[in-house]
């Protein structure tokens, strides 16, 4: 059930799970496996929000292939049993698209979804927690964090960031000025960008303080992907795009001639307009920051259950999630930590769990991380 | 019949299974029956599964 506007879940839930993107989607599927009753997802916009704001041209970096009938899921899927590249007839799904694939889902797979419920806060309530939101307070035995980081743009700290424009608050690159833009940053963001700008008939011009362009670490989460390498090699012709390495970004600063981006060795570069930045973003745990311990990175620390480490009964599914180092930060990786968590909630409420079995066949139920010492599972 | 993995399409409001090669009756998961297909332009979306045809 999906519901938009008026209040259908009941004051209080036995899960609780924020955000309705493939992360809590996909986590609330694997509950309703478990015929756990009562379980809600919480969703402070429309499903598929933060995605649904990526900019126009942004597509997933992994492909969609229905290869689920050979036991090779969709790489897309959150689901074992569906596939967006067979749904939406696409390899590398947009934001729209994929935000379809998700309300499909979340209605095929008869999922409680309240739309327009932010969640503002969170409190331990005796064996309880407590949902803060604009409409109210309710309750949960067990919540499940969900919320992408993508809402949560970063600049890093750079000085005078405040004339830029984030890469997270564009959405068309048509609309940004100037016949020529400087983009900060060369990861994924940043060359995405600068492909959109390209395509907008815009020069590109991308500072980088190394030259990810030219990484090949074996684990995507740390390399650009062959969709972005693939996109690059065909859409720097014209109008081009400039990659610059060992441009070292360390302030913003703004004179009549116009605004000048400044590099640590000296260098510096005048643009006519706002540069965009690629800085990454920041933590989508920041409305319950202070139930989670982070690491030197800035990643939550949580337990082999993905429980938080300072909250017991609080989980974190989705891109954030990480162990030892690994990052789980592509769907594919992500929705391998879904049976985790839903085991762990299931044995607290005693409930049997025989029904995972079939996630374990799927390669959808990642729960022994010792194989990612040798990167087996990455 | 035993069962085989079948694909279950649905339409863009998910709403109304269509058919694409063996497709169930009701909800996803129950018993399947041959149908006569429906338009693949109105496809939105599928759900592999295990299930038991019942007739053809």
């Amino acid at each position: 059930m999906i519901c938009n506007g008026e209040i259908h879940f009941p004051e209080h839930m036995r899960v609780a799970i924020v955000g309705a993107g493939p992360a809590g989607l996909g986590v609330a599927r694997v509950l309703r496996d478990l015929a756990i009753p009562d379980v809600w997802v919480l969703e402070r916009g429309q499903i598929g929000h933060n995605i649904l704001n990526w900019p126009a041209g942004t597509r997933l970096l992994t492909p969609s292939f229905p290869g689920n009938v050979f036991g090779l899921t969709d790489l897309n899927a959150i689901s074992y049993d569906s596939s967006p590249g067979w749904s939406l007839g696409c390899e590398h799904p947009d934001g729209a698209a994929y935000a379809q694939y998700l309300e499909h889902a979340a209605t095929a797979f008869d999922i409680n979804v309240q739309c327009g419920m932010d969640v503002r806060a969170l409190r331990p309530k005796g064996e309880r927690f407590a949902l803060v939101t604009e409409r109210g307070t309710f309750t949960a035995d067990f919540v499940i964090w969900a919320c992408g980081h993508f809402g949560a743009p970063s600049d890093g700290g750079l000085p005078g960031a405040e004339l830029a424009r984030h890469y997270g608050r564009v959405r068309r690159w048509e609309d940004i000025p100037g016949d020529a833009v400087y983009v900060i940053g060369g990861y994924e963001s940043g060359i995405d960008a600068a492909i959109g700008l390209a395509q907008a008939g815009k020069e590109a011009i991308v500072l980088d303080r190394g030259a990810p362009w030219l990484d090949r670490d074996k684990d995507p989460s740390r390399s650009l992907s062959p969709y972005t390498l693939q996109r690059l090699e065909t859409g720097q012709k014209d109008p081009p795009i400039t990659l610059l390495p060992d441009a070292d970004v360390i302030a913003l600063e703004q004179d009549a001639d116009g605004i000048h981006i400044l590099a640590s060795d000296g260098r510096s570069w005048l643009s006519d307009g706002p540069p965009i930045l690629a800085t990454g973003f920041g933590s989508g745990t920041a409305p319950v920051s202070e139930w989670f311990d982070y690491d030197p990175d800035g990643l939550p620390i949580l337990t082999p259950q993905d429980e938080s480490a300072a909250l017991p009964g609080l989980f974190l599914v989705g891109p954030e999630v990480s162990h030892d180092g690994y990052l789980f930060c592509f769907i594919y990786k992500f929705r391998q930590r879904f049976a985790v968590v839903a085991r762990a909630i299931a044995a607290r409420m005693g409930v049997d769990t025989s029904a995972l079995e079939i996630y374990y066949e799927n390669n959808m139920f990642l729960d022994d991380l010792s194989c990612c010492e040798d990167d087996k599972c990455l | 019949m035993a069962p085989s993995r079948v694909l279950v399409a649905f339409d863009q409001r998910v709403n109304a299974q269509m058919t694409h090669g063996l497709c169930a009756n009701g909800n996803p998961g129950s018993r399947l029956s041959l149908q006569t297909a429906g338009d693949p332009g109105d496809i939105g979306f599928g759900i592999w599964g295990d299930f038991e045809a019942t007739g053809a």
